[in-house]
């Protein structure tokens, strides 16, 4: 079992489509994937799942999973939030 | 008896869809699902589950099957598509699964206390998003149970008809389609995706017609005027020649405007000119399509100011504007940068002054609040990395030259900051100022040597040329975009631009009155930017005049003495063929 903290960047947060690949992403390993919002915790590979988490921008979430590609999961997921779901290509500068 | 007719109130509801539809009504009932408790003996959980994966697999067929149709367009198929995750779910399938096997629940049952449970943590959040989502899950709970009855959705409609129902789904929408003449549905409003999806498939629609079932009898002659969100049960005579008189002339003028806008963008004799369009919100931007429109001359963007002045980040800023590009249609954008001030207040920046409109605003107003200005360019200069060649930069209020010097040492300095984070701009941006302030017109000449282009704002030059507020009543006759003094100071600009080779257009209001653009032609500008409604008139007057037409009528106007003598050339100009 392995575990990382991701934040949520892009503005309109967990809406419908980051959640669309979000579960998409997760559902290509093996291994089990979870999201944690302050002990609610999701199947990452649930779409309905992460919809009810709701969570907005700013928001930090505990990612964890369990299984012979953990390592290489949480990787690949961790970028796909670091990049805010590629819904953006902005940063933080000059604010 | 005829009299009485025509004195019959229609049903009224939503316009969500327009158009004109007369034809039989077809009263659609629903299939209802039953989902009573029931519970099944321990040796049929093998079957109900093997019935639950087969419903299911047959339903993402179905979905597979809409999304290839042709008639299923973009908006259709990204519903479609989350539809399937949802039916997917993992979580879903073994909760449903589980109260199978476990709680011995018929699989209908299953199904509906599976469903459920996501439809009330939905609710439980309270957030929009979620709630709006709730619709989609009950259409594939309904569509699944549908499937196990052994219906399977294949119930037939009669050819045109007018169909009549409390509510509908989605996917017999995109599949009958063109049997479906207008839709009448007691449930639904503006925002639906179903009302979304009709819009888009073309179907006159009206939405929220209470007990509409119950007062339009299957069979029925109907007419419906979804423009206008009324229904005619038995229409008369009358009702049925005024709805087909509308629908005529409806259809007439579309193919007019369809065949105009088709035409290349060039003068009786050949010359040709580029029509741009103004706007300001993403909404507007459907609009631009109607009219054949790819460039937007003008895009306003104080409103991120005014909607959020707590949240105008670079970030934020880049995806207002990234979306007006996301789609690749659009060829040129020009961003004006916030032109903040005179009317426009914005409540955490501009202060309260004697007169606003000598006052602080545009880039004096920018200037002021570095880090605004700043901020906006780092947006804007980021997306022209990605969109090279199709953005501009333009500036607001430009009175005197140091103005614009100081802007640019800004400009410099942002994109080095973009160069050190390592992000791709377009080094070449073009700049442009607006032309608004009668110093800048008498300045245009030296202004030129430090931009890229021009564009004029009528608005506010015939503001400040008059003098004259448009707002005040005491003076606003005063306010009048074809006084002669406007338009020699159009010139003015235009000569100045021509003797630097530098492109030039007119973002105003004035542009959208047809005549007024043919004589802007006729002084050498042909960049016209207004808002996208009055395309069509102005393109089909200009394409219809010959250009020496129009420098007849652009030398006549400077030469006038009055308003009053302008106007009466501007009218003459269009009623009369050359």
């Amino acid at each position: 079992m392995a575990s990382v903290i991701v934040k949520i960047i892009n503005p309109a947060g967990l809406h419908a489509r980051p959640s669309a690949s979000l579960v998409k992403l997760s559902s290509s390993f093996k291994s089990k994937v979870f999201l944690d919002q302050d002990g609610y915790k999701v199947n990452a590979k649930s779409i309905l799942g992460v919809m009810t988490l709701a969570a907005e921008q700013g928001s930090e979430l505990t990612l964890s999973a369990i299984g012979e590609d953990e390592e290489v999961a949480l990787q690949k997921i961790k970028t796909l939030f670091d990049a805010g779901f590629y819904e953006m290509e902005g940063d933080n500068q000059l604010n | 008896m005829a009299k009485n007719q025509t004195k019959i109130k229609p049903l009224q509801g939503l316009a969500v869809s327009p158009g004109i539809a007369i034809g039989k009504a077809y009263i659609h009932i629903q299939f209802r699902p039953d989902f009573s408790e029931q519970t099944i003996p321990k040796d049929w959980v093998e079957e109900e589950l093997k019935r639950f994966n087969k419903a299911t697999e047959s339903l993402l067929e179905q979905f597979q099957g809409l999304k290839k149709r042709k008639d299923a367009d973009t908006e259709a198929v990204s519903i479609l598509k989350a539809q399937s995750l949802i039916l997917k779910d993992p979580e879903l399938c073994a909760l449903i699964e589980n109260l199978v096997s476990k709680n011995k629940y018929a699989l209908e049952y299953a199904i509906f206390q599976g469903f459920q449970t996501y439809i009330d943590k939905f609710e439980a959040t309270a957030n929009a998003n979620l709630i709006e989502r709730i619709p989609d899950l009950i259409e594939i709970r309904d569509r699944l149970a549908l499937i196990l009855h052994g219906q399977d959705s294949q119930y037939e409609l009669p050819d045109e008809c007018i169909l009549v129902a409390k509510d509908y789904s989605i996917h017999d929408l995109i599949k009958y389609s063109s049997r479906i003449k207008a839709l009448v549905l007691e449930k639904g409003g503006f925002t639906s995706h179903l009302a979304i999806i009709a819009h888009s498939l073309g179907i006159p629609a009206v939405f929220g017609v209470k007990e509409a079932r119950e007062r339009i009898a299957n069979g029925e002659a109907i007419a419906v005027d979804a423009a206008n969100g009324f229904i005619w049960s038995k229409p008369n005579a009358a009702i049925l020649d005024q709805l087909k008189k509308q629908d005529e002339s409806d259809k007439k003028q579309q193919i007019f405007l369809e065949y105009v806008l088709n035409q290349p963008s060039i003068t009786r004799c050949g010359k040709s000119f580029e029509l741009m369009a103004n706007t300001e919100l993403f909404e507007e931007y459907q609009g631009l399509k109607k009219v054949n429109c790819n460039r937007i001359g003008l895009l306003r963007t104080e409103t991120i100011l005014i909607q959020n002045p707590e949240n105008h980040l670079p970030l934020r800023q880049f995806n207002y504007y990234k979306q007006f590009l996301a789609d690749g249609s659009i060829t040129s954008i020009t961003i004006r940068l916030f032109d903040a001030g005179g009317d426009k207040i914005i409540s955490n920046y501009t202060s309260q002054e004697r007169n606003p409109y000598l006052g602080w605003r545009g880039i004096r107003f920018l200037l002021g609040q570095e880090k605004l200005l700043r901020q906006q360019l780092y947006a804007v200069c980021k997306l022209s990395g990605i969109y090279p060649g199709r953005i501009k930069i333009m500036i607001p209020m430009v009175s005197q030259v140091e103005e614009v010097l100081a802007f640019k040492k800004h400009l410099s300095e942002v994109q080095s900051e973009l160069e050190n984070n390592n992000v791709t701009f377009d080094r070449d941006i073009p700049i442009g100022l607006m032309i608004e302030v009668p110093a800048a017109v008498l300045m245009s000449s030296e202004l030129a040597k430090h931009v890229d282009f021009f564009s004029i704002g009528t608005n506010d030059l015939t503001q400040y040329t008059m003098a004259a507020d448009r707002g005040n009543d005491l003076v606003s006759d005063l306010y009048q975009q074809t006084n002669p003094a406007v338009w020699k100071l159009i010139k003015y600009t235009a000569d100045s631009a021509k003797n630097a080779a530098l492109p030039i257009s007119v973002c105003g209001e004035l542009a959208a009155n047809p005549a007024a653009a043919a004589a802007m032609l006729g002084l050498g500008i042909t960049k016209l930017s207004m808002m996208p409604a009055a395309i069509p008139k102005v393109k089909n007057l200009l394409l219809n005049r010959t250009f020496s037409s129009m420098v007849k009528l652009a030398n006549d106007i400077i030469h006038c003495s009055s308003n009053t003598d302008v106007e009466r050339l501007l009218k003459d100009f269009r009623e009369k063929c050359d």
